[in-house]
């Protein structure tokens, strides 16, 4: 079971994470805003200030990156353990 | 020693995908250590690496954005949709898994639930912002309920797909070890 939980949870949370859509229909307005939301203040807010926008972009790529690579493990290791048996 | 032989028309096939990430992931690097006054309208200006490398505007990004507050906020969001969808999907698909071949009313539920993936998210938005605020959900529990049932026909899909699979493994193990089923169904449940 291990690599398919690693499987869906990468699609699941890379999903989540990077989603504009929901928040921002359901969330908008409270002070409650994912990163997501938060960026879309550099498109009204300054213009167009891609230094800042870009680097908000790499900071909240870090944590999904991580995620991603200890989840891909557990996928390599299922493949390992498939193979051995 | 294994003589290792370079496949070219791979090698040129999977240079150009990386090209085609590795230059925007360079060019979001560089921009965002660059100062506004630096990018001139020339391409060397976007290109060119910037003068000083300073995190003056990863400060002010994480000013901006408010980014502690904002990361808490999609952390919780995102852990605990992966939780629940982890808990709950993988129940689903096991039990529709097990049973579609054989039942009717299972392959209806599993027709049911994975047609779901086709209502695109634009048609529900305007009836789902309604009504999330009417039942007092329009804050991050919501998002998460929304969440776990927006992602349900993808997973469910992947895990019932992926549990068909096994027990034709295990059945191949039983006729190996020969053990008597009893003894069996304990060491299946291991291996899952």
């Amino acid at each position: 079971m291990k690599p398919m939980h690693a499987t869906v949870a990468v699609l699941t949370a890379l999903a989540v994470w990077n989603d504009v859509m929901t928040p921002l229909v359901i969330l908008a307005g409270s002070d409650q805003n994912t990163l997501p939301l938060a960026q879309l203040n550099f498109q009204s807010q300054f213009g167009t200030n891609y230094n800042l926008a870009f680097a908000s972009y790499l900071l909240s790529l870090i944590p999904i990156l991580i995620f991603y690579i200890v989840c891909q493990k557990q996928i390599l290791n299922g493949v390992v353990n498939g193979a051995v048996k | 020693m294994i003589e290792r032989k370079t496949n070219w028309p791979a090698m040129i096939l999977l240079i150009l995908g990386l090209s085609t990430i590795i230059f925007p992931l360079y060019l979001t690097v560089v921009i965002a250590f660059k100062q506004p006054s630096e990018m001139t309208n020339s391409i060397s200006g976007i290109l060119s690496l910037p003068k000083v490398w300073s995190f003056d505007n990863f400060r002010e990004a994480m000013r901006v954005t408010d980014f502690w507050h904002s990361l808490g906020n999609s952390l919780l969001i995102t852990l605990v949709t992966v939780g629940l969808s982890l808990a709950i999907h993988s129940l689903m698909g096991y039990a529709l898994g097990r049973n579609k071949a054989k039942s009717k009313f299972y392959s209806f539920v599993y027709l049911f639930i994975v047609s779901g993936m086709f209502v695109p998210f634009a048609i529900l938005m305007m009836p789902l912002a309604k009504q999330t605020a009417e039942l007092g959900l329009a804050n991050w529990v919501g998002v998460i309920l929304l969440y776990v049932v927006f992602y349900m026909p993808m997973n469910v899909l992947l895990y019932s797909g992926y549990l068909v699979n096994i027990p034709m493994a295990l059945r191949k193990r039983q006729r190996w070890t020969g053990l008597p089923p009893g003894l069996h169904t304990g060491k299946s449940f291991s291996l899952l």
